[in-house]
Parts: structure tokens; sequence; C-alpha cells
């Protein structure tokens, strides 16, 4: 239902889409999915389906998680945060727990740890730093390579040590490193320099932009930019391109090339927030 | 998910059998697996049941004399009686003793050379064409089986006889000679109870299940587990001036910090990295971490290799801090530090860890020496020891705390304590006093959510008593009153080189903010919450 519906919606860069939880609830839901569902999807999902006050009240965890899980917390944020998680662990007593001795049960160290949360970033810094993220991952890819079930954690001990020998190996000889290809461009495209490089699929000729495109680049341009006088050769001739790669390595898509495919078959890469920084 | 109705929320009517989502075999609320006290909840109400009045009732002094920031081991020591907690003691002192020529360093005299006097000229494989083409075959072919190699290989040599191609074995002792980078074997017990490692090294019989250390046929290990010794892999990782580079991150933001705090009056505008926390920057401060040093991240996991066959296995991996946060956690850069083969999950994990801990001790006592290629310069680095993490469970026997059932069951040790009902034995840390409620212990008045601080300073001072238990029924009351289960053998390394006990204990937002909380609310909106 409506947590697979947005699939297409979330783009490809944003790993496995969160599955139908109605159905997929007990068959290992992965923590990734958890993290999209309860800090992405469900406080749109859940608005007037879940009712007041726990809605809000869910809300605050919400806005207090999307904090706290960056790589990079401002201290008006953590006070933020400090503030809703802990008000958020007080009135989940008050809500669900009531003060019923029959509940005690609800009150799991899980929520205890809340109240911790915002000041180990005062004291270790953001937490995403020393999660297990990467320890599940390194199981993950080591697992993987494993390639002699009738001794598994022989031949595991063995995958690992090479691991360490190549990693060591890779340092001493960088130009060895084999994944260090990726740096090259595809075929066709064109580095925009600051990390932006445009993609191929790319129109095969030039056209004149349409009287529509034009005034709505037109405008586009006026309020961002100074620029008032547009040349006599305006309007320009343009050529589509199919994606960009943006400087944090995703992808964005055009719709020029999305649209022709069915919606299930894509996951949207065109809803890129721009952040301008001026120094 | 249908949407709750207003009903749902009516959680008190027992369902007949409340799906508990199986995320893995290591779920973080899963059983305590603290089994090497056999008690499956340590500091759980249990350990009071068993209790046979003694009449002896005595509570914890606080300490006077040698200061508790730094606390005198042996003094902490000398009253223990119980065996097990003895044991611990003992892979602790051990360790306090390591170094690289010491008994259980398991390093070759090749290898000490190597750590004392790394090579101090650059590598490189230009002059070497055969050499660099064994190499490109070699990693290219990494991840596919040895006969990929093998069969490339082969086909060369058939258009080019005169090429001089490794074979994959030559490959792999070539490979430790030019990184110096190899593992430690010990032997093990057969069922995963114990490592035969340092007090438990001339054992013949595992002391928990008495099957041998050899086979008997044969005169070998029954079964054995390999460390990694990181001395070689960080010298390695200096040894090429673009990796060496890598490490001027933590001085360069170290720096930055300094600064930032300098002109901002001592506060810290945003925090981006360990590096922010006061922690790190205290230890900067006194001393403890300097320019030249390198911080280390510890992080222990358990995995089922198979979904459907018991066959767990742990790992514990290095994560080097002093690379940038874009770098540190990639699979280039992640050193995987030991493994602990299953097919049950270890029952003394210190006896497991403890190679790899002696080692990291051992250069931390006497520093790395480490040739800069960017520089080329040589100097002494110490290891500081930053954290030491992993999820609930495995964090429970790394630091020697009780789970999360337990009276203190918080895993940052902070002084909470939770209340149990009046049929169970498990604590739960509602702050909240519930109505009409009495309870020996747990009826203390409600405690505010807003108001919480963080100590730690009374953890050697429970220590201490939970240690002088005369006996099984004292050790496991104090065990429920004091939060403490056994010493972490983290206290064995040096401690102007990690954080302190049990600071070092960082918590794990992953399984926290996907796992343990989905596992709390949806139960709860779906009016499935498990009842006891």
């Amino acid at each position: 239902m409506a947590v697979s519906a947005a699939t297409p919606y979330l783009p490809g860069s944003f790993d496995r889409p969160p599955r139908n939880i109605a159905e997929k609830i007990n068959s290992g839901y992965k923590a990734w999915e958890w993290l999209l569902y309860l800090y992405g999807l469900a406080p749109a999902l859940l608005f007037g389906m879940l009712p007041e006050p726990y809605y809000s009240h869910f809300c605050k965890l919400v806005r207090a998680m999307r904090i706290i899980q960056q790589y990079h917390i401002s201290s008006s944020d953590l006070i933020l945060a400090d503030g809703l998680l802990r008000s958020f662990a007080y009135e989940f007593e008050v809500l669900y727990y009531q003060r019923r001795e029959d509940r005690i049960h609800f009150c799991r160290q899980s929520l205890h740890a809340l109240l911790h949360l915002a000041s180990e970033v005062t004291r270790i810094g953001p937490p995403i730093c020393s999660s297990q993220w990467t320890m599940e991952r390194t199981i993950g890819n080591l697992g993987e390579e494993i390639r002699q079930p009738s001794n598994p954690y022989a031949n595991l001990s063995q995958r690992g040590l090479l691991r360490c020998q190549v990693n060591a190996l890779i340092a001493m000889v960088p130009d060895l490193n084999p994944s260090r290809c990726d740096s090259d461009l595809p075929r066709g495209a064109l580095d925009l320099t600051g990390g932006y490089v445009l993609l191929r699929a790319q129109d095969r000729y030039s056209r004149l932009m349409k009287e529509t495109e034009a005034t709505a680049l037109k405008k586009y341009i006026q309020s961002h930019h100074s620029l008032t006088q547009f040349g006599k050769d305006w309007p320009l001739k343009i050529v589509r391109w199919a994606r960009l790669r943006l400087p944090n390595g995703q992808v964005a898509r055009s719709r020029w090339k999305e649209a022709l495919k069915p919606i299930n078959k894509i996951r949207i890469a065109r809803n890129v927030k721009v952040c301008f920084w001026f120094s | 998910m249908n949407g709750p109705a207003q009903g749902d929320f009516e959680s008190s009517k027992p369902l007949s059998d409340p799906p508990s989502p199986v995320i893995r075999a290591e779920t973080p609320l899963a059983i305590n697996p603290l089994e090497q006290l056999d008690l499956a909840d340590p500091g759980c109400l249990d350990d009071t049941r068993a209790e046979v009045r003694d009449g002896n009732h005595s509570e914890p002094r606080e300490h006077t004399g040698s200061d508790d920031a730094d606390p005198d081991l042996e003094e902490l020591f000398e009253n223990t009686c119980l065996s097990e907690l003895r044991l611990a003691n003992e892979f602790i002192r051990e360790l306090q003793e390591a170094s690289l020529d010491g008994r259980h360093s398991g390093l070759d005299t090749e290898a000490l050379d190597w750590l004392r006097n790394p090579p101090t000229a650059p590598f490189t494989l230009e002059n070497q064409p055969d050499m660099r083409l064994a190499f490109d075959l070699f990693l290219a072919s990494l991840k596919a089986s040895v006969d990929v190699y093998n069969t490339a290989r082969a086909s060369i040599l058939r258009r080019h006889p005169e090429d001089k191609l490794p074979s994959y074995d030559q490959m792999k002792k070539i490979l430790v000679e030019i990184t110096g980078v190899g593992s430690i074997v010990h032997p093990m017990c057969k069922n995963s109870c114990v490592a035969f490692t340092g007090p438990l090294t001339d054992l013949d019989h595992c002391p928990k299940c008495g099957e041998p250390k050899h086979c008997p046929i044969s005169g070998n290990y029954q079964q054995e587990f390999h460390t990694m010794p990181i001395g070689p892999i960080l010298q390695a990782l200096w040894h090429d001036p673009q990796s060496a580079r890598r490490f001027e991150y933590r001085r360069s933001k170290t720096c930055e910090i300094i600064n930032k705090l300098c002109s901002n009056s001592g506060n810290i505008p945003t925090y981006e990295d360990f590096f922010h926390g006061s922690d790190y920057l205290e230890n900067v401060w006194n001393g403890s971490i300097t320019f030249d040093d390198m911080v280390l991240m510890f992080s222990i996991d358990g995995a089922q290799l198979y979904t459907h066959k018991a066959s767990d296995c742990w790992i514990y991996i290095w994560v080097i801090m002093d690379f940038s946060p874009e770098e540190r956690y990639k699979k280039h850069f992640v050193i995987p530090g030991g493994f602990i083969p299953g097919p049950k999950k270890p029952k003394n994990l210190d006896s497991f860890l403890f190679p790899g801990l002696y080692h990291l001790a051992a250069l931390q006592k006497e520093g790395l020496t480490i040739w800069n290629a960017a520089i080329d310069r040589t100097f002494k680095s110490r290891l500081f020891l930053a954290l030491n993490t992993a999820d609930g469970p495995a964090m429970a026997s790394l630091s020697g705390l009780v789970g999360h059932h337990g009276k203190f069951g918080c895993c940052l040790y902070c002084p909470i304590p939770g209340r149990h009902k009046p049929n169970g034995s498990h604590y739960y840390p509602a702050l909240l006093k519930p109505v009409d409620y009495t309870m020996a212990g747990c009826d203390h008045p409600d405690l505010s959510h807003f108001s919480t601080t963080m100590s730690h300073s009374h953890y050697f001072t429970h220590l201490r008593f939970l240690l002088a238990s005369p006996n099984d029924t004292q050790y496991k009351k104090r065990r429920l009153e004091m939060g403490i289960v056994k010493p972490t053998i983290f206290l064995g390394v040096p401690t102007c080189s990690t954080l302190g006990i049990p600071r070092c204990f960082g918590s794990d937002i992953m399984h926290l903010a996907t796992f343990n909380l989905s596992d709390l609310i949806l139960p709860l909106w779906r009016g499935q919450f498990d009842h006891d």
C-alpha cells in the first residue's frame, strides 16, 4: 500500500525503498527501511490516520531524530533535539504507560537511551560517527566473499586477512586500486567543473527554445542574478541532457527521459534541493 | 499498514500470539548473551530470588585514598574470591603487562623487527612490470575464485612464456612480504566457549565444557581463530605520501576546532565529528593525544552467516578516526581485527579479544614506529583507543555491565534505577512512579525527564564492592545493586591511551533509531504490544 507506492518517488541513490510494512513487518524489515519509513514517510502517511495526541507526540521524535542522525549538528539544533527527546520520553510515559503497574514494561531501555542522546553528542560527537552501520556493512561485504560453505569460518578469516593485506597494499601503491577508474568520465559526458557532470543521453541536434521555455528561463535568471540585458541571440539554442551528476555523487535525471518510462519502472530522481551558499 | 483506530491503543488486552518481529539473529532486544554467568539476565531481579538470607548487608563505602579517576587495579583486585571474577582480573593483569616481546605477543623476530624498524623507502612497482601485471590480475580477481586468477595467469603465460607471473599461493606470500601484514593463530575450544589465550594458554581442556584443545588423533588444534595485529597495517597506511596525508585530517580538524573555541568564547557552533566532543578535546588538552598519535575505534558484532543454520560468527574491526569521515568508514579503510568462529556464541569474549588487545596495549606502551612517506620522517606514534562500540547485547559483554533488563540497565552506566512488576524479574527505566506502587528497592518517587545528568564517577567504587563479594549469593545481590557483572577487559588498556571506563563505551544510534524504537512504538499503535 502507501509505503511501497512511494517507491517510484525515492531516488535510486536512496538504496532499498521500504517495502509494504503491513505485509513485511515480520520478515526482516531492514534498518534502512525502518529509517526511511519512521523518519521519512511515516509523518506523512500517518497524518490523519494516527489520532492526536499520539501523532504530535510521534512527530517530536521524528524531528529530533532527523537532527540527531546528521553528520553536522548545530548547537541550536542540538538543544532543540534534546528538548524534544526529553519531552517525547516524558509524554510517552504519560500517554502510553500512564503510571500503570501492569504497563511498566512499556518503558524500555530504548526510551531511556533517548534522554542521553543529545548530551552524548557534546561528549563524543554526532552518534553517526560511532554507529554500528560500519560494522554491519563490513559483515555484509566480508560475508558475501565466503566461497567455501564447508568451512565458512576459516574461509571468512582468510578473506579478512586478505582484506587487511589488500588495504595495506593499496595504501602503499595507490594506483593499484581498481575502483579508482570510477573517476574517469563515461563516454560523452561533459564536466561542468565544481563537481557537476552532465551525463548522456543528449539531444543530437540543438534547437531553438520554445517561447514558454525562454520566458521561464528568463524569469529564473532575472530572479537569481542581476542580469537584465539579454543579447540579440536570445532566445538561445539548447541541447537537452538526460542526467546530471551532483558533487555528492548522486545522479539527478531530467524529465525528458524519465517521463518516457512507466511510473512503476523508475525511481524518480529529478527532485533536487538546491542550496546556495554565500560567503 | 492499516491506520490504527483509536481503540487500538488499548493494548492492555492480551493478544494470543503477538508477532514479535525477528529482525535477524542478533536482535538487540533478544536474550542477553552473557551466558558465562549462568543467569540469562544478570542484574535483574532473578539475582535476589536466588538469595538466601545471610544477614550480611553491606553497602559500598566511598573509597578514600587513591583517586578513582586513576585507580590502582591491584588494590581493587586483591579481595576477589569468586573464580569467574578472578579469571576476568587475570586477563586484565596480563593485558597490563603487555609488551611486544611478551609471552602472549605471538610475533616472531621478523615481525617484531618490522614493527620496530619499518622500511623507510617508498615502495614502487614501476621497475617490475611482471609484478605489476600479477598484482593487477590478483586484485581484479579478488572477489572471484582462485581459478580465475590461475586461468588468466595460464593464458598470459601461453602467449608470453617469458613473463614471470607468480602463482596464487606465491602471491599470498609476496603480499605478506611487501605489507608485513599477517595473522596470529590461537587455539580455541571446539564449542567456542573460550580461547586458550592469556591465563588460559597452558590449559589442555576447555574449562567450561571439558573438550580437549588438541584433536586426539591428529594432534592438531581442534579449532583455531585468527587475529590480525593492527601495527603493520597502520605502518603500511603511512608508507605512501598520498595515503600518509590522509592522517592530516585529524590534525587540521583539531586545529580548526581549537581556533573556533578560542574565537567563539569556548562554544562549539556545530558538532561535525568525534573530535568536536569534549572527551577528545580534553585528552588533547592534557597531552594524552598528540598530533603524532592515531585515534582508533573498536567495533564488534555477531553475525549469522546463514539464515537457517546456527552459524554465529563474531567479528571485530578497527576504524581509524584520523581519516576524514568521508573515507574512514569505507571498505578500503576499515581494518578487520579478528574473527571468532562459531557456530555457537563465545562464552568468554575476553579470551578471544585478548590477543588483539594485547598487541594494541603493547604498542600503546612502547609506541609504534612510523615512517611518514609524505615528509620522510620516522617517529613514534601512540594508539589512542577512543571508543568501543557494539549493539546492545554485545556491548554488555564488552563493558561488563548488566544487560538492559538490569536494575541499572543503562548502557552508559547512568545512575537511574529501573522499576519492576510485582511478579516480574525485569527492570524497566520508568521514571514516573506507578499509582499505588510499593516495591522494595524501586518505589522511589518520580524522577525528572528533564534534568538527568551523567556521571561516571561511581564506577570504581561499585566495582570494588562487587569484586569483594565473599560468596555467590552476595555476588548476585551486589551485581543487582551495582549494575556491574564483571570488570571489563578494557581496564587492562593503559589509562592514558583510552577514554576511561565506562566512558569509552558508546551507544549505537543505528539499532536504537531503527529496530529498537520501531519495536516499541509500532506494536503500541497496533495494539499488539507484547505482555510479559
